[in-house]
C-alpha cells in the first residue's frame, strides 16, 4: 500500500518534467463552437487500438480504453463500439493516410489514433484527434515518460480533447476521497475520478467520515472516532501520517480548509449547541460564526473567494440552506424549494451556484440554485441522492446514490445540468460522502 | 526450584496479557456494537426531532431511579438517527438527542458528571432494514454503562 503511494508520488514529481510537444498547429481551435453540443446529443467518437511501433507495451490497448471511459464519463461523447471499426485494430498509418470513409461510414465524427514506442523503460506516445467530416487532424500531442505513466498520459489527452470541444480542459486525473464500510466500521478511501485505483487510507476502526481536501491536494481533513470520541484529524495521502486537530468532548464535523489552508471551517456540537466555528489549522477556535440559539448549524462550505459561507441550519424548523458573510454577518436563508428538509450545501468552484440535497419526491435529491436561492434546478429524481461534491471545473457533481430502491449507496457523477449520470463505484459496502480533490499539477 | 516457579509465573502473566491484548485488537473497535438497552432502556424519537415524548420521559424516569439506586455507576448516552437524511446533519441531530436525554436526567436529580454524551448519527443502526419499523427503532438514545 505504502509503496503504491510512494510510487505515485514519484510519478507526480516526474510528470512535471514530461515532454509535452504540440505537433500540429491548432488552427481548428477557433472553430470549436461548431462542436459544442447540448447535453441531448452526444458526439460520436471512435477510439481504436493504437499502433505499436516498437517494443512491447500494453499502452496501445490501454490508452484508448482509458480515454474512452473518460469521454463517456464526461457526458459529451458516445464512444462507438470497437467491433464496428473497419480499420484493422492497431494498424500503423501516418495521420495523413487515414481512410476517413472507413470512419464516416460507421457514424464517427471524431477519431483518436496514435502510436506507441517503447524503448527500455521509456515510452513515447503520439496521439491525434481527427475531424472526420473535415478529414484532418485537429489536435496532436506527444508525450514521453515511464511506462507507469500510461494512465496519466491518457488522462492528459482526455483533458485536451475536452478542452478542444468545450473550451475548458477536463478534470481527468483528479481524485475523489470517500467513506466506505469495512465490517461495522467506516474508513476513508481515495480513487481516481473514473473509479479506478481505489485505495484504503485509514484503519481507524471506528467511523472515518466527512472528509474534504486541503487545497494543496495532498491532505484530507476528516472526522474520526479513532480515539473513540469524534474529533477532527488530517491524513497525508503520501505518508499516511494522521494528525489530530481537535481533542475535546465535543463533536467537530465537516472541516473545510480555506483556499490557502490557513483556516478551517467546521461545525461543533457542544452541549445544546451545534454551531459553525472558524479554527486555525491547529484546531484552536478563532470564533463562533453562528449564534448559540439552540438550533443545529452544520455542514459549512466556503465560497471560492472565501468571502461568504453556506451552511445548513434547522433554525426555522426543519433543516434549510443559509448563507452568511465570512464574519458571520448577514445570515439569511436561500433554500425555498418545496421541501421541509434541505442539507449538505456546497459552493461551486466558479462561485455562481450552490448545490444541496432536499427531501423531495419521496427521496433525497440533488438541487442546484444561484447563490441567492433563485433558479433552483432538481438534478435527480430517483432513489436517494446525497453528499454532493463539485468537480474542480464545476461541470460535475460527485454524490452518493442508492440508484433507486436499493439500500447500498455508490458514488456517481452527474453533469451540473442533471444529464449524464455515471456510476463510479460498484462495491457492496455503501460508499458515501465523496470529496472531489483539486486538479493534479 | 523457586526460580523456575517465578519464571513460570512470569511466562504465564506475559502469555496471558499478550493473549488478552490480541483478543482485544481483533474483537474491539473504537465504536460500540449496536445493541438494545437491557438495564437502562432506550428512548425513541420522531423523525428529525430531539423532543422527548411522554413515553420517553416515562422510560427516563425509570432509568433515573436505577441511576439513583446505583450512585457509583456512570453512563454514556449515545444519540442515534435513522438512515434517512444526510450523515452530517444526522450526526449533529444525534448529539442533540443525547443531550436532551442528559438534560432531562439532570432535571430529575442525576449528577451531570455521571453522564457523558456521544453521537453516532445514522452510522450504527440497531435494525439494518430499510422500513418504518427499523427507522423507528434506530432513532434512539442508548445508555452504555461505564
Amino acid at each position: 500500500m505504502l509503496s503504491n503511494i510512494l510510487c505515485e508520488f514519484y510519478m507526480k514529481k516526474f510528470f512535471v518534467g514530461l515532454v509535452l510537444t504540440l505537433l500540429l498547429p491548432l488552427t481548428a481551435l477557433a472553430q470549436t463552437d461548431i462542436y459544442i453540443r447540448g447535453s441531448g446529443k452526444l458526439f460520436p467518437i471512435a477510439l481504436p487500438q493504437l499502433c505499436l511501433k516498437s517494443g512491447e507495451s500494453k499502452a496501445n490497448r490501454e490508452i484508448p480504453r482509458i480515454i474512452a471511459k473518460n469521454l463517456i464519463i464526461s457526458g459529451y461523447f458516445e464512444v462507438l463500439n470497437p467491433e464496428a471499426y473497419i480499420e484493422e485494430p492497431g494498424k500503423c498509418l501516418a495521420p495523413q493516410d487515414v481512410v476517413y470513409s472507413d470512419w464516416s461510414v460507421i457514424g464517427a465524427e471524431g477519431l483518436v489514433r496514435g502510436t506507441v514506442e517503447q524503448a527500455a523503460s521509456q515510452i513515447t506516445i503520439r496521439l491525434y484527434l481527427h475531424d472526420i467530416s473535415r478529414q484532418r487532424v485537429v489536435l496532436g500531442k506527444e508525450y514521453s515518460g515511464s511506462s507507469e505513466q500510461i494512465r496519466a498520459i491518457a488522462h492528459k489527452f482526455s483533458n485536451e480533447i475536452l478542452r478542444f470541444f468545450t473550451g475548458q480542459a477536463g478534470v481527468f486525473g483528479s481524485q475523489i476521497a470517500f467513506s466506505s464500510k469495512v465490517g461495522r466500521f467506516k474508513e476513508l478511501f481515495v480513487m481516481d475520478m473514473d473509479g479506478s485505483n481505489i485505495r484504503q487510507l485509514t484503519d481507524d476502526r471506528g467511523l472515518a467520515v466527512s472528509s474534504s481536501w486541503h487545497p494543496a491536494g495532498q491532505m484530507l481533513i476528516y472526522t474520526s472516532y479513532r480515539k473513540r470520541r469524534p474529533d477532527l484529524f488530517t491524513i497525508n495521502l503520501l505518508s499516511r501520517r494522521i494528525q489530530q486537530i481537535t481533542n475535546n468532548p465535543d463533536l467537530e464535523l465537516g472541516g473545510k480548509f480555506n483556499k490557502d489552508g490557513s483556516l478551517i471551517l467546521a461545525s461543533r456540537s457542544s452541549g445544546k449547541e451545534s454551531d459553525i466555528v472558524l479554527m486555525r489549522p491547529d484546531g484552536a477556535v478563532i470564533r463562533r460564526l453562528t449564534r448559540p440559539n439552540g438550533s443545529i448549524d452544520v455542514s459549512p462550505d466556503w465560497s471560492p473567494d472565501n468571502s461568504r459561507i453556506v451552511f445548513c441550519s434547522d433554525r426555522s424548523g426543519g433543516p434549510q440552506i443559509y448563507v452568511m458573510n465570512a464574519d458571520g454577518s448577514n445570515q439569511h436563508r436561500i433554500s425555498f424549494v418545496s421541501s421541509n428538509y434541505c442539507t449538505s450545501p456546497v459552493w461551486s468552484p466558479a462561485g455562481d451556484k450552490i448545490a444541496f440535497v432536499c427531501r423531495a419526491e419521496r427521496g433525497f435529491n440533488l438541487f442546484i440554485s444561484d447563490t441567492d436561492g433563485s433558479n433552483p434546478l432538481q438534478l435527480t429524481s430517483y432513489g436517494n441522492n446525497e453528499d454532493p461534491s463539485w468537480s474542480p471545473d464545476g461541470r460535475y457533481l460527485a454524490f452518493a446514490t442508492t440508484f433507486g430502491r436499493g439500500s447500498v449507496t455508490h458514488i456517481a457523477i452527474i453533469r451540473n445540468d442533471g444529464s449524464s449520470l455515471t456510476q463510479i463505484t460498484h462495491g457492496r459496502n455503501s460508499d458515501s460522502q465523496p470529496a472531489w480533490g483539486p486538479l493534479p499539477h | 526450584m523457586r526460580i523456575v516457579k517465578v519464571l513460570m509465573a512470569v511466562i504465564l502473566v506475559f502469555g496471558l496479557s499478550a493473549c488478552a491484548c490480541r483478543t482485544k485488537q481483533v474483537g474491539a473497535g473504537n465504536v460500540p456494537v449496536a445493541a438494545e438497552g437491557s438495564i437502562l432502556k432506550d428512548v425513541h424519537f420522531a423523525f428529525d426531532s430531539y423532543a422527548l415524548d411522554s413515553l420517553a420521559r416515562e422510560i427516563l424516569r425509570k432509568n433515573a431511579e436505577w441511576l439513583k439506586a446505583h450512585p457509583d455507576r456512570k453512563v454514556e448516552i449515545e444519540g442515534h438517527c435513522d438512515e434517512r437524511g444526510t450523515n452530517e446533519y444526522n450526526m449533529a441531530l444525534g448529539a442533540k438527542r443525547a443531550r436532551a436525554v442528559k438534560d432531562f436526567l439532570v432535571s430529575l436529580g442525576i449528577a451531570a458528571d455521571r453522564m457523558s454524551t456521544v453521537s453516532y448519527g445514522e452510522e450504527l443502526p440497531l435494525d439494518p432494514r430499510h422500513n418504518e419499523e427499523a427507522w423507528a427503532k434506530n432513532r434512539r438514545a442508548h445508555f452504555k454503562l461505564l
